[in-house]
């Protein structure tokens, strides 16, 4: 009797772990693929990167990093040709998976020398033939850097709900689905303070959201381009 | 209590079946021979697939029981599990091991030498194979496919009903897996090289 007792004290707390666990299908393998290349084009050889899939019913799911469940669940370091290779069973009830490249990733050394880059959002309708190939990603090297700061008046009464900045940015954050609403209806962190590189262009890429009459949520994507030079930059951005 | 009675039940008939050797002598009818071999594996694996180049292996077991028999040809019934921790993460995911299950029917061809005490014999097994990726009690889905094997045991006999067997085995596991076309193949074409040592239990 007291046994079914504490079954049944349980129960509630299991069906909360079960909701929350990351399922995967095995029968599926995802691959990601790509080259890291410095700003010259140079491939630039073991670089950590990393698949990251994350799970948590009550949070954001662009905040990975907090989520309930989560798993590096694939690894491997930039060969000679700066090129990856890496491949994953297909998750079934994520909220996010996200794509490391330059960042911690355990028993691999993050390369110090050059920026670090997060592609977040990546989704399976993103896959072609089960496979996302990246492409070529260019980092810099940070030493030579200045500072970007953003200041956010909020002049329209509408919510800033993602942001992305785009460049030779030491540690950029990059939305893969920018133009989708937010995952949720929650906004994404947005970071205010960047070290970027000297003598460059940064694309800076906010989404914001607003309701109508009707309650209808109406997302618009923008897009300003700020130019740096070689001193510290304080952008002033109204939305 | 009826698993033990049932256990017991077979150990009586082991023990008290005799004949005159433990390697057979052919006959020709159908015959029902209940001799069981338990073995612990050495699994492997070869060629360019993720079974090979993602991971390697670490333990494994394996019991069968042979139901008839033929002249020399023996049908079993088999179970074989191996175990294998993943070494490449990029290949096989960030995920501790890989366990391979092997369910299938095995066909022995025994050749007996040296005055029945060794016994030779090339065997194939068809059936079903259920691969499952874990991390400590995490589970990250499982793979099921056909799976067909050849390869050899050499048995040598202790007594009239124990001897004890080698048995090398060479699998074409093929799981149901889907990936991009240029690499399905790494993941839905496996090939197992699985060595084993055990003990014979029964007159066959």
């Amino acid at each position: 009797m007291t046994q079914k007792i504490l079954l049944l004290l349980l129960c509630p707390f299991l069906l909360i772990s079960c909701q929350d666990e990351l399922k995967y299908d095995s029968t599926i393998r995802i691959a990601y693929q790509g080259r890291v290349t410095d700003a010259a084009g140079n491939p630039i050889a073991n670089l950590p990167v990393g698949v990251y899939i994350s799970k948590d019913e009550d949070a954001n799911g662009l905040n990975y990093l907090f989520a309930y469940d989560h798993d590096m669940i694939s690894y491997t370091t930039t060969d000679g040709n700066g090129d990856y290779k890496m491949f994953f069973p297909q998750p079934k009830n994520q909220d996010n998976i996200v794509l490391f490249i330059n960042q911690d990733i355990p028993g691999i050394a993050v390369n110090e020398s050059y920026s670090k880059l997060v592609i977040t959002n990546l989704r399976t309708e993103n896959l072609t033939d089960y496979k996302i190939d990246f492409g070529v990603t260019q980092l810099y090297e940070v030493a030579n850097s200045t500072t970007l700061q953003i200041d956010f008046t909020n002049t329209s009464g509408q919510s800033l709900t993602k942001l992305n900045t785009i460049g030779k940015v030491s540690e950029s954050v990059i939305d893969y689905n920018f133009n989708l609403p937010p995952v949720d209806g929650v906004n994404a962190y947005i970071m205010t303070n960047y070290n970027v590189g000297k003598d460059q262009t940064v694309t800076l890429k906010y989404q914001t959201r607003s309701g109508n009459e009707a309650g209808v949520q109406v997302v618009s994507n923008h897009e300003v381009q700020i130019p740096i030079g070689t001193e510290p930059v304080i952008y002033q951005l109204n939305y | 209590m009826k698993l033990y009675t049932i256990l017991l039940a077979l150990c009586l008939q082991f023990g008290y079946a005799q004949t005159t050797d433990s390697i057979a002598k052919p006959v020709d009818k159908f015959a029902f021979n209940t001799f069981l071999k338990v073995y612990y594996t050495f699994p492997g694996a070869s060629g360019d697939n993720v079974l090979s180049k993602g991971n390697e292996g670490k333990y494994g077991f394996g019991f069968e029981m042979n139901l008839i028999s033929y002249r020399k040809f023996y049908l079993a019934g088999s179970y074989e599990f191996s175990g294998y921790d993943v070494t490449n993460a990029a290949l096989a995911g960030n995920i501790e091991h890989t366990n391979v299950n092997n369910y299938y029917a095995r066909l022995l061809y025994q050749i007996p030498i040296d005055n029945r005490r060794f016994a030779v014999s090339p065997l194939i097994t068809g059936g079903a194979v259920m691969i499952h990726q874990k991390t400590a009690g995490k589970s990250y889905g499982k793979q099921r496919g056909a799976a067909f094997s050849v390869g050899t045991d050499i048995d040598f006999k202790l007594t009239e009903a124990l001897g004890l067997f080698g048995r090398a085995r060479y699998g074409f596991l093929y799981p149901d897996v889907t990936a991009n076309a240029k690499d399905e193949k790494f993941f839905s074409n496996l090939n197992q090289l699985n060595f084993s040592l055990g003990l014979k239990v029964g007159i066959d």
